[in-house]
């Protein structure tokens, strides 16, 4: 197999090591978050207070929370429910506790915070990720938003005081005054009977805007500010309340036991013969070896072609109730549970090369022993690496692995990603949006660590992201097959509406395609960023992007003859879009802002119950419509 | 001296000792510099059997950090390579002649690119085909790197990963040439617009379809003279390799790109996919109703010719290449070798010869360019489709040492037979006596399988040889020519008159039509022989069946399959002299295969007997018949099991077992320990 190096575009870069999991699950759509539990969240009802134990009045029931992200901890709220505030003040500064306790809990939740502002989450009161206004920050620390907070030990010598923080690798924060979203899974310590810790807390996720930041973080104690010194199996929810405003919303919760889900009679049959890549029938194939095995592992195969490999087993349940299977797989698989088929692949929905497939089912199964077959075939398959990653979640049971660490090899396609260095990084390539291919695009990188997509096909931005650039695993490995470059950072999907087209009146509906649109090219600046030029009939566009901090601008130059008032620019598209009182869009309740809009008549308009915020030009003589697009 | 007049009337001159000069200071500037890559040798460490002692092949050391796999391949007019890289960069390649003693120094002129598979460089810009898009890029301030990107001309995509969009080309006229590959839908189709066409595009972007029919078009080349030909690759419709000439209105072969037919930018004709008769006649037989079909200027035939196509370029050097001025050399990705065409046309249309060259390049072969010293440029890639070179990619340059070999230089078409003009003069009475020489003619099936052997095979008579005065040209009377056929001409040992042997002893002439013109006067006129297969699976070196006498069944059962890499995946057996032994052979590989138990020390032999059956070869199962071969299995196809049973040998000793593909024996062998 290839031994590839990482591409970076300059010098060699440092290999990070690839945090999020199977590339699948970005190609999915799905956040890392997002990984099926079996048991819905329960929400934290935000009517009233009847979580929280009393406070000094800081804390607040709301149904509206803005910030104003021009001034530090500046905010208003309007009445309702819904949103639970930190409306702190000099007297009112106290930290908030939930009337119940937990173990290991998976709490999911929205937070906004304001400018310049300072929250956090402690788990059991004791161990706290941290939450900050950390836009654009360029190498986070433990105490930016995600951070898994400190230890501190007053009795260390002065700048060691504080110890064990762990920062989060990359930086995806959004900008202030927009809801962000966490999803945490935090272990609780384990004791023995006579009350000795016998294994440390961990975050076992942290997920901020759909990156994963930490995985697997073991604890060694409780972090600065805790509620208690000590360490015990239960405590409560805790949120700081006298270090900032701080908003939260929609805000569920597990709770996970201690009971797991085991294997036994784990053994495997590795069969060898005749099969192109279809999934074989295996009475069809020579049963080569067979045994007992401690773990479900791809590795046992020793080939790489023209074998299936079955587990076969006892699913041992703890507890009756819905569970969740997953398998994540190149080549084929097929998984049954108590002599059904549950999880196959079709022959029309085969893996792909440089990427990994994820198949889920969820089954009712009771307490017990449960037998399954896992097959997984290889036939003449010019794809990926051997790989096989089986998981489980079920009713207060944690996502677990069932099969052998390495089975599903994380870092597989590692070595195919792109990381800008030193200046902007293009790489065209079949762009994925809304699940389909935009086959004429480019992704565009920058160092700093916001990025985007540009459809030339049609001249529209299709997203955002910001954290690292992308994996080209699917284009370079091997044949390649889907030939897109993967987002590798917290993705903004846009509309992907082309941007400029001439409209014969302004309720008439935007074109897929701009009539008379012809990309013409695009120069590079010296810093290698790309200026698009493209025509959409008489009308001549330069339009680019540049970064800004944390943020895009965007300037669309135009010029040429087109008829006076026809010529519009789309702008942005969502749910909702709202004037602030600043000037400012806020689009889709706060997911993102388009600030400075100027150059033309701007309006929103509601097509087909969507917002639409566009922009009319009068392209005589030039027009410039420029404006900042900041998440 | 006579100088043999070549297709474009250039005359062939003196070879030009510019090679060999530049080559040797290559060797002592990069022995010097203790580099690792392997410098030109002394042609005097080869003798004259050997190739290398009139062609050698110099790497170019590529940085680690570069993943050079070359898609484009353009010489830049001060000398300096520029190659295009699948993962979308351009580089350009400073003192890639060695010219130096440190390494060569690889400048970025572009990334970002989308698989470009071309590079051409015109009027100060780079151009280069993406798999969307012919792209110029252009340097506008001298920096070195390009700024200005300009989409020429965009096509549509579905998205699938096998429309691959190769060139372009500068045509005579001024305009781009590109070629686009099909897409792959479990069968060739053309899903977008123009995949599986060749398009002409003016440098402001307007484009004219120019000929439809291409299945896998990576390799192309343009001539001196203009004329433009292609590449094509073994698949659906295309029974094997071939180079065809491309013209306006051609219909080349593969109907996957017909439904565009009836778009209004194409004027020529309209045909459907099932218009084209899907009956497996040759070609030859379609192109008598399908009149916008183009013939094959010269076949590849497929695992003796290469195995996938590339590279095509034509010697400009006038000489200071060896005696090919003007000749065509034509790459194989999968074979990782050049091959050379001689081209001719007879009633106006190309038709020609093609001749081994020279073989073991790095890895894959796709682009080929002249390098200001008349070395030859080879730009290699293999990802995603194994080659036998097994480097992931390269950068070579071939040289010649300036020694000119005796070969078969040209095989033209006569009314009566075909004549070859050697390079050397050769030995007279050798190459008078018709013994010397074995004809035979076959074709290939055309239909919608994918792929299709040899047939209607039939070895030709030689009926008189006339050798030219000075010794140059052979004249064959040849009976039983057929017109659309492929006829492969085999020389013994013939020796040059100066005693040096033949280097590559056979041809392959694709004879479309017989030419008009005097015949020689000969006695007698034999039918063509119709050899039939000799049936090799006779008696008891191949039984499948266990023999009635074994009244309890075999003693001994052993079993074996493959490991990838060209390997059994059992190295040694021990059986008991005489016992009863029941053989299965799974092939569970996705190739062919087959399990030969010869004498012992004899496997080699029987492997270059196996591989000079050449075209019966795959029909006998790669079994020559000989004495050395003592049990044998049919030839396997990929995912077939075949049991065999044989009494093991009375006499101890080490028995090897080999599989007899042609390339397998090296590697894929075991041993039969047999004990008293």
């Amino acid at each position: 197999m290839l031994i590839p190096t990482v591409i970076a575009h300059a010098r060699r870069a440092a290999l990070i090591v690839l945090l999020v999991v199977p590339l699948a699950l970005m190609l999915a759509g799905s956040t890392a978050a997002a990984q099926q539990a079996a048991t819905p969240a329960t929400p934290l009802s935000l009517d009233d207070l009847r979580s929280f134990k009393p406070t000094a009045g800081n804390w607040q029931i709301v149904g509206g929370f803005t910030a104003d992200r021009n001034a530090d901890q500046a905010f208003t709220t309007t009445p309702g429910t819904g949103i639970l505030a930190n409306i702190q003040t000099e007297s009112a500064r106290d930290n908030l506790f939930t009337t119940w306790e937990h173990a290991d809990i998976e709490l999911d939740f929205e937070v906004m915070m304001p400018r310049g502002s300072n929250s956090g989450v402690y788990f059991q009161g004791r161990y706290e990720i941290q939450l900050f206004d950390s836009w654009g920050v360029p190498a986070p620390s433990p105490a930016d938003i995600g951070g898994i907070y400190e230890r501190w030990d007053e009795a260390r010598p002065e700048g060691q005081k504080g110890y064990e923080g762990h920062a989060p690798p990359v930086n995806v924060a959004r900008a202030p005054g927009l809801w962000q979203h966490l999803n945490i899974v935090f272990r609780a310590p384990r004791f023995d009977a006579a009350g000795l810790k016998t294994r440390d807390a961990a975050f076992v996720r942290v997920a901020l805007n759909g990156v994963v930041l930490h995985e697997n973080v073991e604890l060694g104690g409780p972090t600065r500010a805790s509620a208690w010194d000590d360490e015990a199996p239960r405590g409560p929810l805790m949120i700081q309340g006298d270090h900032g405003p701080v908003a939260f919303r929609n805000i569920g919760y597990r709770l996970y036991g201690p009971e797991q889900v085991t294997l036994s009679n784990l053994r495997y049959g590795y069969y060898q013969g005749a099969f192109d890549w279809q999934m074989p029938d295996l009475g069809d194939l020579t049963l080569t070896h067979e045994g007992p095995t401690p773990a479900i592992d791809a590795g046992l195969a020793d080939t790489e072609k023209r074998f299936a490999l079955q587990f076969t087993g006892s699913l041992d349940i703890p507890t009756t109730g819905d569970y969740v299977l997953e398998v994540a797989h190149s080549a084929r698989v097929r998984l049954d549970v108590d002599g059904k088929t549950v999880l196959t692949d079709r022959d029309d929905n085969v893996a792909a090369p440089g990427d990994f497939a994820l198949r889920t089912t969820r089954l009712r199964l009771s307490k017990g022993a449960h037998p399954f077959a896992l097959t997984y075939a290889r036939g003449n398959w010019h794809g990926d690496p051997t790989a096989l990653g089986f998981y489980i979640a079920g009713p207060g049971l944690l996502r677990t692995e069932l099969s052998a660490p390495g089975s599903l090899p994380l870092d597989a396609f590692a070595a195919y990603e792109i990381a800008p260095a030193g200046e902007a990084s293009i790489q065209r390539n079949f762009v994925m949006h809304r699940g389909a291919p935009r086959t004429h695009a480019m992704s565009v990188g920058e160092p700093s660590g916001i990025h985007y997509a540009f459809d030339t096909g049609t001249g529209a931005l299709l997203s955002l992201w910001k954290g690292r650039f992308v994996n080209a695993a699917t284009m370079w490995y091997q044949r390649g097959d889907l030939q897109s470059a993967i987002p590798l950072g917290s993705v903004l999907e846009l509309s992907g509406w082309p941007t400029v087209a001439v409209l014969s009146d302004d309720a008439a509906p935007w074109p897929e395609t701009p009539e008379g649109f012809r990309f013409k090219g695009y120069s590079l600046n010296e810093f290698e960023r790309p200026i698009f030029a493209y025509q959409v009939g008489d009308t001549e566009v330069l339009d680019q992007l540049t970064p800004e901090g944390a943020y895009f601008s965007r300037r669309i130059a135009l010029s040429g003859s087109a008829p006076a008032g026809k010529v519009w620019l789309f702008i942005a598209e969502g749910d909702r879009i709202e004037l602030m009182p600043d000037g400012a869009y806020a689009v889709d309740d706060h997911t993102y802002f388009i600030e400075n809009l100027q150059g033309g008549l701007a309006f929103v308009r509601n097509v087909g119950g969507k917002s639409e915020l566009l922009i009319s030009v009068d392209v005589a003589g030039g027009a410039l419509v420029s404006y900042d697009i900041v998440w | 001296m006579i100088k043999p007049v070549t297709l474009h009337g250039i005359a062939a001159r003196q070879p030009k000792p510019l090679a060999r000069v530049v080559g040797i200071t290559v060797a002592a500037a990069l022995l010097a510099s203790c580099a690792e890559p392997r410098p030109m040798g002394d042609p005097l460490d080869h003798t004259p059997e050997e190739v290398g002692y009139y062609y050698q092949v110099v790497d170019i050391p590529i940085p680690e950090d570069i993943i050079l796999e070359v898609g484009g391949l353009a010489v830049l007019p001060d000398g300096r390579p520029a190659v295009a890289t699948r993962h979308g960069e351009v580089w350009l390649v400073d003192n890639a002649y060695g010219e130096r003693p440190e390494a060569p120094a690889f400048t970025l002129f572009a990334r970002g690119l989308h698989e470009p598979l071309g590079l051409l460089r015109h009027e100060g810009s780079l151009y280069t085909a993406q798999r969307g898009e012919l792209t110029k890029m252009t340097d506008t301030d001298g920096d070195g790197r390009a700024e200005n990107f300009e989409t020429v001309y965009a096509w549509p995509l579905t998205g699938n990963y096998h429309e691959y969009s190769y060139g372009p080309l500068l045509m005579n006229n001024g305009n781009f040439f590109v070629s686009l590959n099909l897409g792959w839908f479990d069968r060739g189709e053309s899903r977008a617009k123009w995949r599986g066409w060749a398009l002409e595009i003016t440098p402001k972007g307007e484009m004219t379809p120019m000929a439809v029919g291409f299945r896998s078009p990576a390799g192309i080349g343009i001539l001196e003279n203009g004329d433009i030909f292609y590449g094509e690759n073994q698949g659906d419709w295309i029974g094997s390799g071939w180079m065809t000439h491309i013209e306006t209105g051609d219909f080349l072969g593969h109907p996957g790109g017909l439904n565009w037919t009836s778009e209004p930018e194409w004027t020529h004709f309209q045909l459907a996919y099932d218009d084209i008769p899907n009956t497996g006649a040759p070609m030859a037989e379609a192109a008598k109703t399908i009149e916008p079909l183009k013939l094959p200027a010269v076949w590849f035939p497929h695992t003796i010719m290469g195995i996938s196509t590339s590279a095509i370029i034509q010697d400009i050097t006038d000489g200071g290449f060896g005696p090919y001025a003007g000749q065509v050399f034509v790459g194989d990705q999968g074979h990782s070798k050049l091959m050379r065409v001689f081209l001719e046309q007879v009633n106006g249309e190309y038709q020609g010869a093609n001749f081994p060259f020279y073989e073991g390049f790095a890895s894959g072969i796709l682009r080929t360019a002249w390098g200001l010293d008349h070395s030859l440029f080879v730009g290699q890639t293999s990802r995603g489709w194994d080659a036998t070179g097994k480097a992931p990619y390269a950068l070579q340059r071939l040289v010649w040492t300036g020694n000119v070999p005796f070969e078969m230089k040209e095989v033209r078409a006569m009314p009566d037979g075909f004549e070859i003009v050697f390079t050397q003069p050769a030995d007279p009475a050798a190459a008078g006596d018709p013994a010397m020489y074995t004809v035979q003619g076959f074709t290939y099936k055309y239909h919608n399988t994918y792929g299709s052997p040899a047939v209607d095979i039939q070895t030709l008579p030689v009926r008189h040889v006339e050798v030219s005065d000075n010794g140059l040209r052979a004249r064959l009377v040849v009976d039983g020519l057929r017109e659309g056929y492929i006829h492969e001409i085999r020389l013994g040992a013939l020796p040059s008159q100066s005693g040096a042997p033949l280097l590559h002893d056979f041809a392959y002439y694709t004879l479309n039509a017989i030419p008009d013109g005097e015949r020689l006067t000969v006695a007698g006129a034999h039918a063509a022989a119709s050899e039939p297969a000799s049936d090799v699976s006779a008696g008891l070196k191949h039984r499948t069946q266990p023999p009635a006498s074994w009244n309890s069944g075999p003693e001994l059962t052993l079993t074996l399959g493959t490991l990838p890499g060209l390997r059994f995946d059992e190295a040694q057996f021990e059986v008991k002299a005489g016992a009863r032994v029941a053989l299965t052979f799974n092939n569970n590989d996705d190739m062919l295969h087959n399990l030969v138990i010869t004498a012992p020390d004899e496997a080699d032999h029987v492997a270059t007997e196996a591989l000079n059956l050449g075209l019966r070869g795959q029909e006998m199962g790669y079994v020559p018949d000989a004495g050395a071969v003592l049990f044998f299995t049919s030839l396997l196809q990929p995912a077939t099991t075949e049991t065999i049973y044989f009494e093991a040998p009375s006499i101890p000793g080490d028995y090897p077992f080999v599989c007899t593909f042609p390339g397998h024996a090296a590697t894929m062998r075991g041993i039969l320990r047999v004990r008293a």
